[in-house]
């Protein structure tokens, strides 16, 4: 038994207990105490730090010697048990075979490093201090260090980076699907790399792919749905032709999902909620898209019916356009074409009137004003 | 209605319960329940989660993997081949209507079907049925 393990188990500690005070591997303070590693001296530091006790103490008695039972120990790692070659014949696997583990005294020194501290009994961890003179130097190998000596495995040298390896499949069918894109078959794909598809290596397609999307990016806008984000001219199609139909006052026929069929003018819409004014009435009815099974214009408003067919003929600078009349009698073009932008401009007036709480409910909060502020949660208050 | 629509719809009915509240009430975890409800893709292939569902909102179990097929983005891959193209399709909404006509447009909530090509004649045939795409049961099309 080592005086490691004599003393950590006399302060009744556990190897991992001690591992983990002293920050040291389970395995490595294993180590030491068997026998099989030469403890360096930063860890015999730490160790009897961890143990609280003088360094001295983990010193082995004069004389000890590692019981014959203990496996060869392996070649230290930082310092060799044994003395560096001299003779220059290269070494071998067997001729750094470590010497059998009886002749090597518990805790050896390194040979030939030095004492860090005379007679400690422990190696000298490598650490940021330069060489000793004629010590090891950057770069020729020494023991211990990948030298002829080391009995570690050299790492083997680095292979040389894999060619890159050719077109993959999936490459091909993009590449394929840009030319399509682009209308250029393949053969005029090929002769703009310069080369067959099935010649390019796996990196050239690469690029060639990022190329070629962003030449049809920028001659046909990509219709990719990205996360979150719906293409406008899909998204739009229902409020686009919804508007239309508001501007124009249609009347429509709204089926519900329980049967219940609703017509009306449409008044107004909004992406959850579509306004009507139901025929014979005054008042307005949300229904909600939700409980929309479909519906469909059954006729034009009064309001277009007023307007149908009367348009002015305008110019603004070298445009000309075409807009609705809005009123009967329209006396100017400029009057025309100002009375049609307000018309289409946004009425604050007429969503006011449909706001359900814009009737004049007071708030019940002091101070609060007796008409509530505007909010988007119409669509909620509908049918 | 693909199985996502159709849970969200069974919720709305059921007076906007929580997922929460289905976890809490039939076992079945509120992600799950959310996940259904917001793929697009085919969901729904644990019987044993829809059989949960369809005890807790008293529907057959039959209401629910029948419409395992009828995923939103099955039906728009059928909207998007028939799109423009002379083919009359048939939409058959959940209250077993059908709509008929050819496709004129649509977007993620609706379906824009024109019933010109053989279907009514009613006079009125350049006018659109706006279908909301969530009520839509199956459909198909013909030459």
């Amino acid at each position: 038994m080592t005086m490691l393990r004599s003393i950590r188990e006399k302060k009744g500690l556990t190897v991992s207990q001690l591992a983990a005070r002293a920050s040291i591997p389970s395995r490595v303070i294993t180590d030491y105490e068997e026998g099989r590693l030469a403890m360096p001296l930063n860890h015999a530091r730490l160790i009897a730090k961890a143990l609280w006790v003088p360094i001295e103490d983990l010193m082995p008695p004069a004389g000890t010697v590692i019981p014959p039972s203990s496996p060869p120990p392996a070649a230290p790692q930082y310092a060799p048990s044994q003395p560096p070659r001299t003779d220059s014949a290269p070494a071998t696997s067997q001729q750094v075979a470590p010497a059998p583990r009886a002749e090597a005294p518990a805790y050896t020194p390194a040979q030939p490093a030095p004492r860090p501290a005379e007679g400690s009994g422990f190696t000298q961890a490598p650490t940021g201090a330069p060489p000793r003179e004629g010590g090891r130097t950057r770069g020729v190998p020494q023991a211990g260090r990948g030298g002829p000596g080391d009995a570690r495995q050299t790492r083997p040298a680095r292979s040389l980076p894999h060619p890159p390896g050719p077109i993959s499949e999936g490459q091909l069918q993009e590449l394929s699907r840009l030319a399509q894109r682009l209308e250029i078959d393949q053969q005029q794909m090929e002769a703009r790399i310069g080369k067959l598809l099935a010649d390019l290596t796996r990196p050239e397609a690469r690029d060639w792919i990022k190329k070629l999307r962003a030449i049809a990016d920028e001659i046909a806008p990509s219709q990719r749905v990205h996360y979150g984000v719906w293409p406008e001219a899909q998204e739009d199609r229902e409020a686009a032709y919804l508007r239309q139909q508001r501007d124009a006052s249609s009347r429509f026929t709204f089926k519900l999902f329980n049967g219940e069929q609703f017509d009306g003018t449409l008044v107004d819409f909004t992406p959850y909620t579509i306004t009507i004014r139901p025929d014979g009435s005054e008042d307005e009815m949300v229904l909600r898209k939700l409980a929309i099974a479909y519906y469909r214009r059954t006729g034009q408003g009064e309001a277009t019916a007023a307007t149908s067919g009367n348009f002015v003929t305008t110019n603004l600078g070298n445009d000309t356009l075409l807009v609705p009349a809005t009123s009967a009698v329209a006396e100017t073009a400029e009057e025309a074409a100002t009375a049609t932008v307000a018309a289409q401009g946004h009425d604050h007036a007429r969503d006011d009137s449909h706001q359900p709480l814009a009737s004049g409910v007071a708030s019940d909060r002091a101070g609060e004003p007796a008409v509530p502020e505007e909010d988007n949660m119409d669509e909620d208050r509908g049918v | 209605m693909s199985l996502s629509d159709y849970i969200k719809y069974l919720r709305a009915v059921k007076g906007g319960v929580t997922p929460w509240e289905i976890a809490e009430a039939s076992g079945v975890p509120a992600s799950e329940v959310h996940l259904i409800e917001v793929k697009h893709r085919r969901v729904g292939e644990d019987d044993e989660t829809l059989s949960k569902l369809a005890g807790y909102f008293g529907v057959p179990l039959e209401d629910l993997t029948s419409r395992r097929d009828s995923y939103r983005k099955m039906l728009t891959g059928f909207l998007e081949e028939n799109q423009g193209k002379e083919i009359r399709v048939t939409l058959t909404l959940e209250s077993g209507e059908e709509v008929s006509g050819q496709i004129d447009w649509f977007s993620r909530e609706a379906i824009s079907i024109v019933p010109g090509i053989g279907g009514e004649t009613d006079g009125s045939t350049s006018d659109p049925y706006i279908v909301q795409r969530g009520w839509v049961a199956n459909w198909r099309g013909e030459e």
